[in-house]
Parts: structure tokens; C-alpha cells; sequence
């Protein structure tokens, strides 16, 4: 924890500013929230770039629901079920700990960026690059949702919690997954 | 912890050559070191310096070897590319790995990452110089172009297991090291071949007159495919 705060102090930039648990005001979370949609728009611009300007925007539009469509409706459901489970979070901690797991999945596929840009862009066939473009999607959506689990306490609580964990994580995957088909037309449409 | 050993900010002896010579036995005898360096940021122009220097002067001496199986203008071409190759794959790569790990706890500045990852690409670059002479001499011998482009794929897999020992080092022992590596390796692979593969070629198909400089035009499969095909051309010798 000390060494994490004297990264943080040394200049570890982006990723401790978004992922240091600073309090949760609600311009604090918005800001958040609103660099990590950013964040993910700058992936989907990257897979997108190769087929064109149009394509950038679309795809970066279509990573940014995706991501806002977990929070605005998946997140809302597990904190409800929890509760009702017992689970201890209250309405403030559960959106630190989502607005975290939003902002690892942005930075994540921020950073993986360049690496999706030069293999979608340079691969051969549109499958191939659709391939590329899901995996880092998976993969970030995947370390966003391990940060959630974490933040929350849900890996290590009764069994009804770790139920309901589980269960949430294969209902906002499948989610993002149907958001992400039908918003990329990379990914479902258009492009094959 | 014994008084001997040595703290996570302990600054080793070698910064102190100015030569940069030093680094160079670092980076192969405790990468645990050298990797622990680039967290302090009075280290971190030396050694980048001194890791540029290696990465090329490295994968300049490789890919001069790898193409030596054509001969002539293929020699510099091939040692300039291996170079490009490295040096843009880490490019590629600094963004990916800085959040990568800090989405498993390690919330690193980026020129520390930038450092790492230099310092990863240097201990390739020192394994490809030590491999170098072993292509060059399996190419003089006579060895089939399938062959030989096996060979300098299993060579430049060698380095990058040695570059990726330093980058799991750097991982320290915390929680989630086996996940993050697994990404990075996961990144490094995809990235470095791909890479690799937009430079080719490297030594220079028998079949065609004239080498290019970067071939143009669809070979299925990408490097993979590549691959697969001269281990079936080679097995079946």
C-alpha cells in the first residue's frame, strides 16, 4: 500500500489518478466514469481505423455503450441482489468499486490500443482482425470485472454473494458482449 | 531480510561505470536488478542510452547473419529491419504493458515501464548477438531456406524468452503475477510477430529474383502459417 502510494506520488500519472481510491464525490466518480469512456472510446477508434475515419468514430461510439451499458444497467441489478443477500456495500462504496472496475477496463483498453491498431490494421482478412479487436475487449472487460469482484469483497464472502458474483459477472459479459455485436460493425455487421 | 539483501530501491554498482559495460553483465546475470533500477528515476538515462545501443548494435548483428543466406544488399536490409522490429514492437507494446499492470495492482510511472520494457529489449538484443554466429554458420554450411528461417525463428524466440524473464522479474511477487504475465506474454507475442512479419523478409525466398526491401501482397496464414509451412517443408526432408 505505501509503495503504492509512492508510485503515485512519483508521477504514475494516468493509471493512479483513475485507479487510486480517492473518496467518492459524485464530480470525482463523474470524472472517472467520463475518462474511462473516453479511454474506451480511443480502443474502438483503433480497431475501426481499419476501415476508415467513419468506421473510428463508430467503433469508438460502440466501445463507449458497451462499457455504459454495464454500468447503467447491470451494475444497478447486482448492487440490489446483493443487498438483499447481505452483502455489507453501501450505495457510495458500490459505485467507487464500479466506477473503479470501469475505469481498469478503459485504461486497460486505452493502453492496449496501439497494439490493437497495428494488428487489426496489418492483419489480411476482417476475421482475423475481428478476432484481434474482441480479444482485447474480452480482456479488459474481464480485468474490469476482477477489479469490481475485488473492490467488492464478492471472490471471498457467503456462498449467496459469491453466487451472485458469479452470476453478474456472466450477465454484464454477456451484455457487453451483445452491446459491442450490435453496436461494432466489425464485430457483427458490415464488415464480413 | 538480511542486512545483504538487497531492498527494492538499493541501487546496484554498475550505474556507476560510465562505460555502460557494467549493464551489459546486469542485464544477463540479475535482470531481478536491473529491473528493481528502473524504478529510480536518476538510472534511467544511462540505461537507456546504454540499452539502445544494444538493441541495435544486437539485432543488427542477427539480422546481418540472417541475411547472409542471400548475400549482398539483403545483409544490411535484414540488419536494419531486426532492429525496427524490436525497437517497434516495445513501442507498441510500453501503453499495453503500463496498463496492463496497473490494472493488477502495479501502478508504475510510465518511464518506469519505458525503462523495463528497454531494458527487456536490451537482454534480447544481447541473446540474438550471442546467437548471431550460430545462424551465420548453420546459413554458411548450407543450410535450406526452410530451414534457416526455423532456425532464426526458434533464435529470436530464445531472446524473447530472455527478455520476458526480465519483464517477470519486474512483476515482482505480488499478487496476480501469473495473470499479468500471461497478458504481457500474451501482447509481447502478438506484437512482436506481427512486427516481425510486416519487416519480412529477412532472408529472402530462392524464387524470387529480386528481393524487396518489405514484400507486399497477401501470404496466408501470417507468421503462423509461415511457420507451420516451412516445419512441414523441413520435416519432410
Amino acid at each position: 500500500m505505501t509503495l503504492k502510494r509512492n508510485h503515485a506520488a512519483t508521477g504514475a500519472g494516468l493509471a493512479a489518478t483513475l485507479l487510486a481510491s480517492d473518496g467518492a464525490g459524485w464530480r470525482s466518480l463523474a470524472r472517472r466514469v467520463g475518462a474511462a469512456l473516453a479511454l474506451g472510446w480511443v480502443y474502438g477508434a483503433a480497431i475501426g481505423a481499419r476501415y476508415g475515419v467513419d468506421s473510428m468514430i463508430v467503433h469508438g461510439l460502440g466501445v463507449a455503450a458497451g462499457m455504459l451499458a454495464v454500468l447503467l444497467f447491470a451494475a444497478p441489478s447486482f448492487f440490489i441482489l446483493l443487498a438483499h443477500a447481505g452483502h455489507q456495500a453501501d450505495l457510495q462504496g458500490m459505485l467507487e468499486a464500479v466506477s473503479r472496475a470501469i475505469a481498469t477496463t478503459g485504461l486497460v483498453l486505452c493502453g492496449l490500443a496501439p497494439t490493437a491498431a497495428l494488428l487489426t490494421v496489418s492483419t489480411e482478412g476482417g476475421v482475423a482482425a475481428a478476432l484481434f479487436g474482441a480479444l482485447g475487449l474480452l480482456a479488459a472487460g474481464a480485468l474490469g470485472l476482477r477489479a469490481l469482484h475485488r473492490a467488492l469483497g464478492t471472490n471471498t464472502g457467503g456462498a449467496a454473494i459469491r453466487f451472485l458474483g458469479v452470476a453478474f459477472l456472466g450477465f454484464a459479459a454477456l451484455l457487453a458482449a451483445r452491446v459491442w455485436w450490435l453496436a461494432l460493425p466489425m464485430l457483427g455487421r458490415g464488415h464480413f | 531480510m538480511t542486512a545483504d539483501e538487497p531492498t527494492l530501491w538499493s541501487e546496484p554498482s554498475y550505474w556507476d561505470d560510465p562505460s555502460g559495460l557494467g549493464l551489459l553483465g546486469s542485464l544477463l546475470r540479475e535482470p531481478l536488478e536491473v529491473a528493481r533500477s528502473c524504478h529510480e528515476p536518476s538510472n534511467l538515462r544511462p540505461l537507456a542510452r546504454t540499452a539502445l545501443l544494444i538493441i541495435v548494435i544486437g539485432g543488427a548483428a542477427f539480422g546481418a547473419a540472417v541475411g547472409s543466406y542471400r548475400g549482398g544488399w539483403q545483409t544490411g536490409f535484414a540488419a536494419l529491419k531486426i532492429p525496427l522490429a524490436t525497437l517497434a514492437t516495445l513501442v507498441v507494446c510500453v501503453p499495453a504493458f503500463y496498463a496492463l499492470a496497473a490494472s493488477f495492482g502495479r501502478i508504475w510511472p510510465m518511464r518506469t515501464v519505458i525503462a523495463l520494457l528497454l531494458a527487456a529489449g536490451a537482454r534480447c538484443a544481447l541473446v540474438l548477438l550471442a546467437l548471431a554466429p550460430i545462424v551465420w554458420l548453420a546459413i554458411d554450411l548450407g543450410a535450406s531456406y526452410h530451414a534457416s528461417k526455423l532456425l532464426a525463428a526458434v533464435a529470436y524466440s530464445l531472446a524473447g524468452v530472455a527478455a520476458l524473464l526480465l519483464t517477470l522479474r519486474a512483476l515482482c511477487p505480488q499478487r496476480g503475477r501469473p495473470a499479468a504475465a500471461v497478458c504481457c506474454l500474451a501482447v509481447f507475442l502478438l506484437v512482436g510477430g506481427q512486427c516481425a512479419w510486416l519487416l519480412r523478409p529477412y532472408l529472402g525466398d530462392p524464387a524470387d529474383r529480386v528481393v524487396p526491401f518489405i514484400a507486399i501482397g497477401a501470404e496466408g496464414g501470417g507468421v503462423a502459417g509461415a511457420l507451420w509451412r516451412a516445419s512441414r517443408r523441413v520435416l519432410k526432408r
